[in-house]
């Protein structure tokens, strides 16, 4: 079953042509390497200190299987609890149907300004321009959206959207949209955006976030954060929504403990975010602070269809930490755009392909060592490795029709190198001689500059590295002159 | 259909496809830091408070807690300050904020964004990160309106009684919990705040106060 939602402004059918233009850029590269060794380092660091940190993967990855084992009564039981404190709960199939619900409920209220929250899901949907088209502007209040706001690009990281620019970068920028000389120090731009924000806080008509966990047992939402641009936007305008998928509900408030202690620590190294914010409900009371009305839409697009698979549903635990971005050799190589959905990484390359279809994103599965880095620091157990060997399979089960041009060529390669590996062992000597020739074929592609770079479809290898030299006979022949050597 | 059991259907129909059954899972008790005396989860507040850039004072009577008020405002140079509608907050504040003009709660927001400090008290304290917790729109459990006035000032001050700290934010949510039982839910809003708002996004650098607070202090009465 492949997945039949959609992605906004999905790329990822152009992952063979962005990723090398990634690779040349020398800037992005040094942004990369930095940025994910350092707060990868800082996970390694606060995780080593928590003694039970295995048994806390366990709770939360049994916690989750509870969870999708039952998804339609714990959100059902969601419902009934946020209604009963007069949240109103929407239901989205699709990511139009998200908007249009969102765009109505702004319309409803005459809204002019939404301050946001980061949210992934709302990148998901493109929810900013289908605000704007119905005249509502979208101002990001996360520093690092922001920066990416301003500077109309898309997030590269779940966690840091702004990962990739350097402190310089966001210098220029900030000049150049805001048309006056700025501070070199990040303390410096940083108050100058916290000062640019403060006015949208102050006239926003409504809030709009996503939130991390959704408790069915209280109706609540819980969302994390450092900043406190989360608490001005579900404290100052007189209407909240907040978008979220339908994964992410949890049975029960004491849950939350055990997440808690997870997702600081496997996000950014830090054993609590600054901020957690619990909404249970609009305010009850007229001299109360915080909003009139507060919406939860809950949105699918084609996460259901992940269920159907015990392997595939894994993918729906998934907290958005982002600790398998940081760890992955090829994430920190690349970074995010180079994947072409607002979900990068090993778990980007998990989910766009199962949420948009795996002919949108059928190069992903394959951008992988499977060298296991991302399932060890998953801090709900996620076997992505598992999942990318399942969607590679599925890709070739399901023919051509699954898979975009690049992948169907680099399929029909492997087609072709194993076809040619199973003439070769069928019998001793064709295994022989196929030896033979590949011992010759590397001595040419070292002898000869031009078989190295004609190498075909292993050109990709051979261009940056160089052959060793070949053994003169095969290990066969060489123990055969061994022993008549002894004998005689 | 409905969107609604559309969606429903969709999941019900794709478990059962699946083959998975229903694997619950039961909840696990109150984490607690095990035998803790008051005046060790005072230490570990501290420790973890200031480990996050905050700063705890404790105080044995009401008077030293007028004292460090006093000093605070003092350092933040001239300018407004917010207070909540609490008792001993009003109290404080009134014999600490000499030449500063006071707003409160009930002040417009456009006052309350201008205002350099604001004063509210914690309903809770968590001892393992040096976390507040401050409940809002309660009938019960909110004495005062803590939602804007401990969020917009530059500076945070929160009042906290040793023996409302716990040692867990497993024990923090318990107590959360226990004020939405039966058919009282929980308050609109609950706030857990450790040490003031920060952000790495340019760069990776650490830089204290973004949006909340860039300062957070925590007066704790420790004879209480």
């Amino acid at each position: 079953m492949s997945g039949s939602g959609s992605i906004h402004h999905l790329k990822s059918r152009e992952f063979s042509t962005l990723y090398p233009s990634a690779l040349e850029n020398v800037e992005l590269r040094g942004a990369l390497a930095f940025g994910t060794k350092l707060v990868s380092n800082r996970r390694d660091n606060t995780v080593a200190a928590v003694d039970d940190w295995q048994d806390l993967r366990d709770r939360a990855s049994a916690i989750k299987a509870d969870v999708m084992s039952n998804l339609d009564h714990y959100l059902e039981t969601f419902e009934q609890q946020a209604q009963a404190v007069g949240t109103h709960v929407h239901w989205a199939s699709t990511p139009a149907e998200a908007r249009s619900i969102i765009t109505g409920i702004a319309q409803q209220h005459g809204a002019s300004l939404a301050v946001k929250s980061k949210s992934m899901v709302s990148e998901e949907i493109g929810l900013n321009e289908a605000l704007e088209q119905s005249g509502v502007r979208p101002v990001e209040t996360d520093l690092g959206e922001w920066i990416v706001q301003i500077a109309n690009e898309t997030p590269s990281h779940i966690v840091a959207p702004a990962l990739h620019r350097s402190r310089e970068d966001v210098r220029e920028l900030f000049a150049r949209v805001l048309q006056r000389p700025m501070p070199e120090d990040a303390e410096g731009l940083t108050e100058v955006a916290r000062l640019e924000l403060r006015q949208a806080f102050a006239d926003a008509d409504i809030g709009i976030s996503g939130a991390n966990f959704l408790v069915a047992e209280t109706g609540s939402f819980l969302v994390l954060e450092n900043e406190g641009n989360i608490r001005m936007t579900t404290s100052l305008p007189r209407v909240h929504i907040a978008l979220v998928g339908i994964e992410k509900v949890l049975p029960r408030l004491s849950d939350l403990d055990v997440f808690l202690r997870l997702i600081g620590r496997s996000g950014t190294g830090q054993k609590l975010t600054s901020y957690q914010t619990l909404v249970t409900g609009p305010r009850r009371r007229a001299d109360d602070d915080g909003p009139d009305e507060i919406h939860v839409v809950l949105l699918d697009n084609s996460r259901s269809s992940l269920l159907g698979n015990a392997v595939t549903a894994q993918t729906l635990g998934c907290i958005r930490c982002g600790a398998c971005l940081n760890t992955c050799p090829v994430y920190r190589q690349i970074g995010g755009h180079a994947y072409g959905s607002v979900y990068p990484g090993p778990i980007g390359a998990i989910l766009t392909p199962q949420l948009a279809g795996l002919h949108e994103a059928s190069q992903l599965p394959f951008a992988s060592s499977l060298c296991g880095a991302c399932r060890d620091v998953c801090p709900v157990k996620i076997d992505i490795p598992e999942v990318l060997l399942h969607l590679r399979a599925r890709s070739v089960e399901e023919g051509p029709s699954a898979r975009d041009a690049v992948t169907n060529k680099k399929i029909r390669q492997q087609g072709g190198g194993f076809r040619m590996w199973s003439w070769a062992m069928r019998s001793p000597w064709r295994y022989r001689m196929a030896g033979r020739v590949a011992r010759t074929m590397a001595w040419l592609a070292i002898r000869v500059p031009l078989v190295g770079r004609c190498a075909g479809p292993l050109r990709g290898w051979t261009a940056g590295r160089s052959l060793p030299s070949p053994p003169r006979r095969s290990f066969r022949s060489e123990m055969a002159r061994r022993r008549s050597e002894r004998r005689s | 259909m409905t969107t609604r059991e559309d969606i429903l259907a969709r999941i019900r129909g794709h478990i059962d496809a699946s083959g998975v059954s229903p694997r619950p899972t039961e909840p696990v008790a109150v984490r607690t830091l095990g035998n803790v005396t008051q005046d060790d989860l005072v230490e570990e507040f501290a420790q973890q408070l200031e480990g996050v850039a905050g700063c705890c004072h404790r105080v044995g009577t009401l008077d030293e807690a007028v004292t460090v008020l006093a000093k605070i405002i003092a350092e933040s140079g001239e300018g407004m300050l917010a207070r909540s509608s609490e008792t001993r907050v009003i109290d404080l504040v009134e014999q600490a904020a000499g030449a500063w003009e006071v707003a409160t709660e009930q002040s417009p927001r456009e006052v309350l964004l201008d205002c350099a400090i604001g004063v509210t008290t914690a309903s809770w304290g968590i001892a393992e990160h040096g976390t507040i917790v401050m409940p809002s729109g309660d009938a019960d459990l909110d004495r005062e309106r803590t939602r804007l006035v401990a969020l917009l000032p530059l500076v945070h001050v929160a009042i906290l009684r040793a023996s409302d700290l716990v040692g867990t934010i497993s024990e923090a949510i318990a107590r959360v919990s226990s004020h939405g039982v039966g058919d009282r839910p929980l308050p609109p809003t609950v706030t857990f705040a450790t040490g003031p708002s920060r952000t790495a996004d340019i760069q990776q650098e650490l830089v204290l106060g973004v949006h909340g607070p860039h300062a957070q202090h925590v007066i704790l009465l420790t004879a209480e």
